[in-house]
């Protein structure tokens, strides 16, 4: 744009004063702490004695790679981020196809899915642990009458069903996000081509089919890689509800690495836990984004 | 005839979804209502779907026997500093993303775009080992500095998207009448970004009033709590007060989902007009 002020080519100090804030922030909070955590995984960092800390190359890496429990860890976020990312998805376009409609009631429809939005996860926790009580939980309540069970389920407290239990709520939590980015995707689609589909004669299956699932794919890849990605770190509620256990069947990799950290006050492990978290995440965008995005979607 | 029944046999099927869809959302937040509602239910097995006997003695109970109102003043000074601090940080560098050409801005807007690949989680580990050596460890600035590090890149994103939308023509006309960038930015722009605004400080109080990592490993002390870690520390080893908890949750969440209700069309106006231009 044109400065008045500064009619020749020079440097404008403005947007770089403006802008001068935001980096340091990002360089202190973000850039550095990846960096430290990046060098403590590689160190014997002591977190009591903080004195001779020295250099060790990749040994922490060999030792938490060479684990039984790093494989399970692996495997548990997988299911958990799946589970997550999955559930959240397909409730998300049931959703967003059903407020797509024009009906009775419609705002107050749309009011109620993305209400969790305003729940803090914390409540949220709270909330599904009340519910999942194993004494006066509802929801053995419900299945004791409906004849489904016989005894009731320790739903957090039996390692073989935890991880499911921890799932439901994480996927109550991503509802709202995920059916409102479908419901913009499905606006996205032009009211014509349903106008041409009756034409054409075609049922509501054909129409779904051949306009609608095409129509959304951009939107789709978006929103499973957010959702992926916000599943991988998701930490407030399995913390909230299990810290991780029963057992350890819910400690996902960033539980791993904070109760590493904050509970056993191994850094070092921590750190390498972390560094190897980051990585994942990273390695996957990367892959997903050259695999699925097409030239003009990137 | 046909016709007729198969139209009104979708309305049915339509219906049944969309409860079903609505009744898994609403359910945990009604119960929790429900149970710290009723008297005296964390005793009672069956639990009672309606709450039979109402009463709001749990809620009274919260405020007399834990540090409840605590909690909520200390998470109001963390927002009261967050969300200035904030819109300070961000809008400036909004407006700067927006407006002007200059060497490594392509660079500051993918940083800003990778700090979102961060978990807090991992952050928290050097930041824990600084502010301890910092002696910031266990104060309520701890808090308030690291909430603002994470509401400010989202609120650029907003923001930029919003800034992009005003024409030049109008800020020139502010120029010529001597106005510097600084006046520009906040007398001229702002005003017109307003739906934007108000979506920076809808997000930025979530991010305070919902964070959770950061108030769990750097306060100690009971009387700096927030509310997000408050509710953590009603279980006993051996008596977990549903009814309390229940109200405790609902104290936190209540004004959350009437100002969210209130602005809700606001909000996601603001969030999808910042997405589409991004």
């Amino acid at each position: 744009m044109k400065i008045p002020r500064n009619p020749k080519r020079k440097i404008n100090w403005v947007p770089i004063i403006f802008i001068t804030p935001t980096i340091i922030m990002i360089g202190l909070f973000f850039l550095y702490p990846v960096v430290n955590m990046f060098w403590l995984s590689l160190t014997n960092f002591d977190f009591l004695e903080q004195i001779n800390t020295q250099f060790v190359g990749l040994h922490n890496y060999i030792k938490v790679l060479t684990t039984a429990d790093f494989k399970y860890t692996l495997w548990r976020t997988i299911l958990y981020t799946i589970g997550t990312a999955g559930g959240a998805f397909l409730i998300g376009l049931l959703a967003a196809l059903l407020l797509n409609n024009k009906f009775k009631g419609r705002l107050i429809a749309r009011i109620f899915i993305l209400f969790p939005w305003a729940v803090p996860p914390v409540v949220t926790g709270i909330v599904w642990s009340y519910m999942y009580d194993y004494q006066f939980g509802i929801i053995n309540y419900f299945l004791e009458k409906l004849h489904l069970i016989i005894e009731p389920i320790s739903w957090l407290g039996d390692p073989s069903v935890a991880l499911i239990s921890v799932i439901l709520p994480s996927i109550w939590l991503s509802i709202p996000i995920s059916t409102l980015v479908m419901l913009g995707g499905l606006h996205s689609i032009r009211e014509e081509l349903y106008d041409a589909a009756a034409v054409d004669g075609a049922n509501v299956i054909q129409e779904f089919w051949h306009i609608t699932i095409p129509g959304l794919r951009p939107i789709t890849k978006i929103l499973i890689l957010l959702l992926v990605i916000w599943s991988f770190r998701s930490f407030d509620i399995i913390y909230m509800m299990t810290t991780g256990g029963p057992a350890g069947a819910t400690e996902t990799f960033v539980m791993k690495v904070y109760l590493t950290a904050f509970k056993y006050y191994d850094f070092t492990r921590a750190t390498t836990y972390g560094v190897i978290t980051l990585l994942i995440s990273l390695v996957f965008s990367i892959v997903y984004w050259k695999m699925l995005m097409t030239k003009d979607e990137r | 005839m046909m016709k007729n029944t198969k139209q009104s046999l979708r309305k049915i099927v339509f219906y049944i979804f969309l409860a079903i869809v609505c009744g898994m959302i609403v359910f945990p937040f009604y119960w929790m209502v429900a149970t710290s509602l009723t008297k005296g239910s964390m005793y009672s097995y069956p639990p009672s779907i309606f709450p039979i006997d109402i009463s709001i003695q749990s809620y009274i109970s919260v405020f007399l026997e834990r540090p409840m109102l605590r909690w909520i003043i200390n998470t109001s000074i963390v927002s009261a500093v967050v969300i200035p601090a904030t819109i300070l940080i961000a809008l400036p560098a909004a407006y700067s993303l927006s407006r002007f050409k200059y060497r490594g801005k392509g660079l500051v807007s993918q940083l800003i775009l990778v700090t979102q690949m961060i978990p807090a989680t991992l952050i928290i580990i050097p930041v824990f080992l600084i502010f301890s050596k910092l002696q910031l460890t266990n104060t309520l600035y701890s808090l308030m500095i690291l909430d603002t590090a994470f509401a400010v890149p989202i609120s650029i994103w907003i923001s930029k998207g919003f800034f992009d939308t005003i024409p030049f023509i109008i800020e020139e006309a502010a120029f010529i009448d001597g106005c510097n960038h600084f006046g520009v930015l906040f007398r001229i722009d702002l005003p017109l970004i307003l739906p934007g605004l108000v979506t920076v400080i809808l997000l930025t109080f979530l991010t305070v009033w919902h964070e959770f990592v950061f108030a769990i490993t750097l306060v100690q002390s009971e009387e700096l709590r927030v509310v997000s870690i408050g509710l953590r520390y009603f279980k006993t080893q051996y008596f977990v007060p549903w009814n309390q908890l229940m109200a405790a949750a609902a104290i936190i969440t209540i004004p959350i989902v009437i100002i969210f209700l209130g602005l809700e069309k606001m909000f996601v106006r603001g969030l999808t007009a910042g997405a589409v231009i991004e």
